[in-house]
């Protein structure tokens, strides 16, 4: 059994095609980045796993149980986005609430912790992605790469299975980029599960177990990185990597 | 100061000659019946903007229905009711709809003022008038703040409710507060058309004392710095709560 099953998964926008007929299996553990040219679908599949998008059609299981089920109801739905983290290219902090309260806001809400366990909880996370000193500021006041390691550490607080980046690092001054990744990196190398749609190839190169090659909204490869970057399975993917790599 | 306006307009050459003389003391022992214009036209305004308010709560609720009736019915009450005169609409409450059969009852109970049916009929035609504009304004607010907010609220787990109530209705509060201050002194003044049809507000009050005193000038000042009055010190307690809110200070993209 795959933690995440996508069978014949489709997605139009109007008249527009943006996936079509998308199959895809996800193990635990495994580190898979999307990448292709804009408007190749990365970012629509990622956003449908969770059902940020709703597939026009096709089947997404998550451990076995249809989530894209008509059945499946809104409540099951809040349940089992707690379990798949979701990282914005654009942050999407809370601007009216405190760092703190951005991350124990859906664990008291949602999860029942206790206002000390959360934040116990969001204090130990914001040590981790090297942010203890920014614990009581709010979002404007912070600069774009400790933003998104705020958001990696909101996301985490719901202790999810799963993880998906959207373009984790597009929207960061180039000097930003890098402490974002090492805390990816970081993330990846503890086992967790994670879909990383993204620009940086290198990173994707050096942390991915598979790398996802997307165009027209068509998976055209689906590769171990060292076979990717080598030998890519599909045309396309090469006259890509010989124009960005 | 009265003695000061009444010697320029009496000196001046560029006005007609047959200028009135100006002389304030004549409605001043009249105080009584402007206090009581005053207080209509206050419980008047505040009770508008309280139904107002409810109201447009409900027409917000029904318009973002998934339901396409529903919605379609907010929409199309909006465009009514900001689409015609607010004047037009206090006739047709007051005098059109009683002609085939709707009309409210006297309220006894609640006083001969306030309790008549003029006064009733002309809250529910200025509640009804001032709910279209206030649920524009809650709309706004509300689409003002980014899809990204409810999009990562949502991805967090939290339901809908959790997301308006905790993540988009405190963002929409800062930017909704200076346009319902607007809304609400608007209504101050608005509601001096009812003295068009008999009710004794401010505005009333000032016909009352000119056909009593023959003094036409007078008494139009009197209640006009009595509105400014009433505005102004709304405007201050507007500003007070917008700054409560930190509409500026606390979360303005600085960084």
């Amino acid at each position: 059994m795959s933690l995440i099953n996508i069978q014949n998964l489709h997605k139009n926008f109007g008249d527009l095609e943006v996936l079509r007929d998308i199959n895809l299996d996800v193990e635990t553990g495994e580190v898979i980045s999307l990448v292709g040219p804009s408007g190749s679908g990365k970012s629509t599949l990622l956003r449908c796993i969770n059902l940020l998008e709703i597939p026009t059609s096709g089947h997404i299981y998550y451990r076995d149980e249809e989530i894209t089920h008509p059945k499946y109801k809104e409540e099951d739905l809040n349940l089992y986005r707690q379990k798949i983290g979701m990282v914005f290219q654009q942050f999407n902090l809370f601007p009216h609430l405190s760092v703190t309260e951005n991350i124990t806001l859906s664990p008291m809400l949602t999860l029942g912790l206790s206002k000390e366990e959360a934040t116990e909880r969001a204090h130990s996370l914001l040590d981790r992605v090297g942010l203890s000193d920014k614990k009581d500021s709010y979002p404007a006041k912070l600069s774009g790469g400790q933003s998104q390691r705020v958001a990696i550490a909101r996301a985490l607080a719901m202790q999810p299975e799963v993880m998906l980046f959207d373009e984790p690092t597009s929207a960061l001054d180039p000097e930003m980029v890098k402490e974002v990744l090492e805390v990816i990196r970081e993330l990846a190398e503890s086992g967790m599960t994670c879909l990383i749609v993204t620009h940086e190839l290198a990173f994707a190169k050096e942390i991915s177990s598979r790398i996802l090659f997307l165009d027209g909204g068509d998976i055209l490869a689906d590769q171990p990185p060292q076979d990717f970057f080598t030998h890519p399975a599909s045309p396309r993917a090469k006259e890509f990597l010989s124009l960005v790599f | 100061m009265v003695y000061i306006l009444s010697h320029i307009l009496n000196k001046s050459t560029f006005l007609v000659p047959a200028a009135i003389k100006v002389d304030f003391s004549r409605v001043l022992p009249w105080w009584k019946v402007f206090l009581e214009g005053t207080g209509n036209t206050l419980l008047l305004s505040l009770c508008t903007v309280i139904f107002g308010l409810l109201l447009a709560l409900l027409l917000v609720l029904m318009r973002r229905s998934k339901l396409k009736v529903i919605s379609f019915i907010s929409k199309a009450y909006v465009l009514v009711v900001r689409g015609t005169p607010i004047l037009v609409q206090l006739v047709i409450w007051m005098y059109g709809l009683p002609l085939i059969g709707i009309r409210f009852p006297d309220i006894p109970a609640l006083g001969s003022v306030f309790g008549s049916r003029e006064f009733i009929t002309a809250l529910v035609a200025l509640s009804l008038n001032s709910a279209a504009y206030v649920a524009e304004l809650l709309r706004g607010g509300l689409d003002a703040v980014s899809t990204g907010q409810s999009e990562a609220a949502r991805s967090l787990g939290l339901s809908q409710r959790q997301t308006m109530r905790h993540i988009i209705i405190p963002q929409a509060i800062p930017i909704i507060l200076p346009g319902l201050g607007n809304e609400f002194i608007q209504m101050i003044k608005e509601t001096s058309i009812v003295s068009t049809v008999g009710i004794f507000d401010l505005m009333y009050s000032q016909n009352i004392v000119q056909a009593s005193t023959y003094s036409i000038f007078e008494p139009l000042i009197v209640i006009s710095l009595i509105y400014l009055f009433l505005t102004s010190v709304l405007t201050h307690f507007m500003k007070k709560l917008e700054r409560k809110f930190h509409v500026v200070n606390k979360y303005t993209e600085l960084a």
